[in-house]
């Protein structure tokens, strides 16, 4: 069925804009209806996924952490991958919606609930990465600066421990930021809820009557924590790439750590984000609300974001023979010639050459390809990380303690878990709250 | 030959003259190992790059908060010839770089030379067009400004690695070519901010002026806030890894007077105080106080860039003074005559 793009841009008569919101609500509150064969086969596989995650992270702690591929010297391996991945997706979203809301984009409206979803949902797979590479996850609360008897306390120099604090602070304004953005939304959907499931979007929207006054408190809140999450945001994924940047090892001590990893954020989300909204518009039939010209936008900034990267890596790598060190300059010879060079090369044509390509003004446009993109600047962006950890650490500055890694089928199946626990959460958020944001889209026409 | 060719041809002309009168200044004034030429390079080249730069990217993005603005700001840009001709001037002085006696495969004096001059002319050549496409309002401006925008990192870069980083070899910093095209970028929108004051009466006629002052002011605000952010994340990362070669550029400016204390005036001026007054809606508002702020902006840059180039070269005070006010001078009259050489009618 062809759907005819609305221009929200043009004026339009009292009618029109009745009926195009009359067609908004139709839209986004159809897609909390019964599900569709098509939603539980996407159900039924996330949910397989999480069973292999959860059978492999039993093995684990039943046989212990010598199931994981990691030694000595490659101790981080797959595992914080997995977590500097997903706290990248996690970064984005938020930084998406709310920078995009400063900006006063008006495209915003059609991604920024699936982003802001994304970013919550993201975060929860993140923090399970620390909990699996502890190994024995029941002592995970020592990594809290608690009062003991022992008079122990974490090592507050560390920026692990940063991380701890930056990553739950995250959690924290993301979530708020995400519900209070729905709070006006919620209302609506409390309208057309009965019995009790009205009760429980009733209690959700706060009795959200939608009077001036709530409105303006309403706008005001909703701008202060945009203005709140960005910088906050900048500075969790700043703290993120310290965990690296902090230490003295070639290929991780390096200044430029901090924004290259922030646009990583940016460019992994923005893909996320095309790779969830993609297939969720069709299965909605969102077409008319999602346009061929929102895509594009968001396009432009994975384009943006992938310069900004592309650029990071060139950086990185003429810096290391510029500065004439021995042990930068081996590292990143060994990152294009040794064991892991192919993902390298992977990782380098996911990430700068593919994304060049979106300079096409028709193949930014074809969503199809966008889609392709999307799925292979994914890929491409957790072999960045996966190069960035595991290289550093098998070559490092003594020859005599190089090694080699290679994950373990325990890793890989958790790994898989990990994605299968973040797409049923997000089917789950298809079939329970407003995908997108129907009072925004209302206000641009009204 | 249209009027805007015949223009920078006169330009042209003017610009070599002052560039051999900088010259002479510059060696025929007994200073030392003067650095004073490298430091208006440095500040001036950061200005009027970093103006063009502010108005590409809001070509790219759609930015409505340009109109006003757009004009005035590319007004600058043939400057970027006068300062490819100054960079010619300078070539003596690549004498006092660390590498210059032992030249490597990057770093030796004819590389050198080319690939700046190269940089430069590229950003002459790309703002040219992109002025010409954006004033006639030209199907290829959003191409032309994505063009210029990647030539400007680039010559950004350049400067900060090729004529900052290289002189304080071997010190590195992965960042610093980020660093640097964000400053510039801070200095353009500084630029704007003194335009606003400058060019109140004209701008107050155009429809929606109060608005896109605003959100030159909040830009102002963001890039504070953003310098900040890559000071301290450059500063933090160095200060925790604590190694000899990296730390040495801190080392040598904070141990001793006065360039401790002006390294701690940089950090008030570029982020302390436009963060803590341009969160005043009010004061964003005011023209004259976007005037004082722009003018604090561009002070904090230029007392950076004198820190970095001043422990290696000497800086001294005569050349500095009189080669600042010449190309100063060139600067306001090539901005006075910008309605003659941006010959396409327009806002």
């Amino acid at each position: 069925m062809k759907h005819k793009e609305v221009d929200t841009a043009k004026p339009m008569t009292v009618r029109e804009k009745i009926d195009y919101q009359n067609e908004i609500e139709e839209r986004v509150l159809g897609a909390m209806r019964k599900p569709t064969p098509l939603y539980w086969v996407g159900l039924g596989i996330s949910l397989l996924m999480v069973l292999i995650g959860a059978i492999s992270w039993t093995h684990q702690i039943r046989i212990g952490m010598g199931v994981a591929g990691i030694n000595n010297p490659v101790g981080w391996g797959v595992y914080i991958t997995d977590f500097v991945f997903w706290v990248g997706i996690a970064h984005s979203g938020t930084l998406i919606s709310a920078i995009l809301f400063l900006f006063r984009a008006k495209f915003r409206s059609r991604f920024n609930r699936s982003a802001e979803a994304m970013t919550v949902f993201a975060v929860l797979t993140a923090g399970l990465f620390p909990l699996i590479h502890l190994g024995r996850v029941w002592f995970a609360y020592w990594l809290f600066p608690y009062p003991n008897q022992r008079l122990l306390w974490v090592n507050f120099r560390s920026p692990l421990i940063w991380d701890v604090f930056a990553v739950s602070t995250y959690l924290t304004v993301s979530a708020i930021f995400f519900y209070v953005g729905m709070i006006p939304d919620l209302a609506i959907v409390r309208r057309f809820k009965k019995g009790f499931a009205k009760r429980i979007y009733s209690v959700l929207s706060l009795g959200w009557t939608g009077t001036f006054k709530e409105w303006q408190h309403y706008n005001q809140l909703y701008k202060y924590l945009a203005a709140l999450a960005t910088p906050l945001v900048i500075s969790v994924h700043s703290v993120v790439s310290w965990d690296f940047a902090m230490s003295v090892i070639p290929g991780w001590h390096t200044t430029i750590f901090a924004p290259y990893f922030v646009a990583g954020a940016i460019f992994s989300g923005c893909a996320m984000v095309i790779t969830l909204v993609v297939p969720m518009r069709k299965m909605f039939k969102l077409e008319k609300i999602i346009t061929v010209d929102d895509f594009d936008k968001l396009a432009q900034i994975l384009l943006f974001t992938s310069l900004i990267v592309g650029y990071a890596y060139i950086v990185e790598y003429t810096i290391a023979f510029w500065s004439g060190n021995v042990f930068e300059e081996s590292q990143f010879i060994y990152r294009v010639v040794g064991e892991y060079k192919w993902f390298y090369y992977l990782m380098f044509f996911c990430n700068v050459i593919l994304p060049l390509t979106l300079f096409s003004n028709r193949l930014r446009r074809n969503i199809s390809y966008l889609f392709i993109v999307s799925i292979f600047v994914n890929i491409g962006m957790w072999f960045e990380r996966f190069n960035i950890i595991v290289m550093s650490l098998a070559h490092d500055f003594d020859p005599y303690a190089w090694g080699f890694y290679m994950p373990s089928l325990v890793e890989f199946g958790i790994t898989l878990g990990s994605f299968g626990w973040f797409f049923t959460w997000f089917l789950i958020f298809a079939k329970t709250l407003p995908i997108i944001s129907i009072t925004e889209l209302k206000e641009e026409v009204a | 030959m249209s009027r805007t060719n015949s223009k920078l041809l006169q330009f042209t002309v003017v610009f070599a003259v002052v560039s051999a009168l900088v010259y002479l200044i510059e060696y025929f004034i007994p200073s030392g190992k003067g650095g004073s030429l490298l430091f208006n390079l440095l500040f001036w080249v950061a200005i009027v790059e970093g103006a063009v730069a502010v108005v590409a990217a809001a070509v790219v993005t759609n930015g409505k908060w340009i109109f006003p603005y757009k004009r005035d700001l590319l007004g600058v840009y043939p400057l970027l010839l006068l300062i490819t001709f100054l960079f010619v001037a300078f070539i003596p002085r690549i004498e006092y770089y660390p590498w210059a006696h032992e030249p490597g495969i990057w770093l030796n004096k004819n590389l050198f030379i080319i690939r700046c001059i190269v940089f430069l002319l590229a950003a002459f050549g790309t703002a040219h067009l992109l002025a010409r496409e954006v004033l006639r309002d030209g199907p290829k401006k959003r191409f032309y400004a994505v063009i210029y925008l990647l030539v400007y990192v680039i010559s950004q870069t350049s400067v900060a690695f090729d004529w900052v980083m290289s002189l304080n070899y071997p010190w590195y910093s992965t960042l610093f070519g980020g660093y640097f095209f964000i400053e510039a970028f801070y200095t353009g929108l500084a630029l704007g901010g003194i335009l606003t004051f400058l060019l109140y009466k004209q701008y107050q006629q155009m429809e929606g002026f109060p608005k896109a002052q605003m959100d030159m002011a909040t830009l102002l605000f963001a890039f504070s806030v953003f310098w900040g952010s890559q000071f301290y994340t450059q500063y933090l990362v160095i200060w925790y890894g604590n190694l000899p070669e990296e730390v040495s550029l801190i080392v040598h400016r904070i141990s001793h007077s006065p360039t401790r204390e002006l390294s701690y005036l940089v950090i008030v001026l570029l982020f302390f105080i436009p963060f803590v007054t341009l969160i005043s809606r009010k004061l964003k508002a005011n023209p004259r106080f976007l005037l004082i702020i722009s003018l604090i902006v561009w002070l904090g840059i230029a007392l950076e860039r004198l820190i970095l180039i001043g422990p290696v070269l000497t800086v001294h005070p005569v050349p500095l003074i009189i080669e600042f006010f010449l190309v100063g001078a060139l600067f306001i009259w090539v901005f006075r005559q910008r309605d003659q050489f941006l010959a396409v009618a327009g806002p």
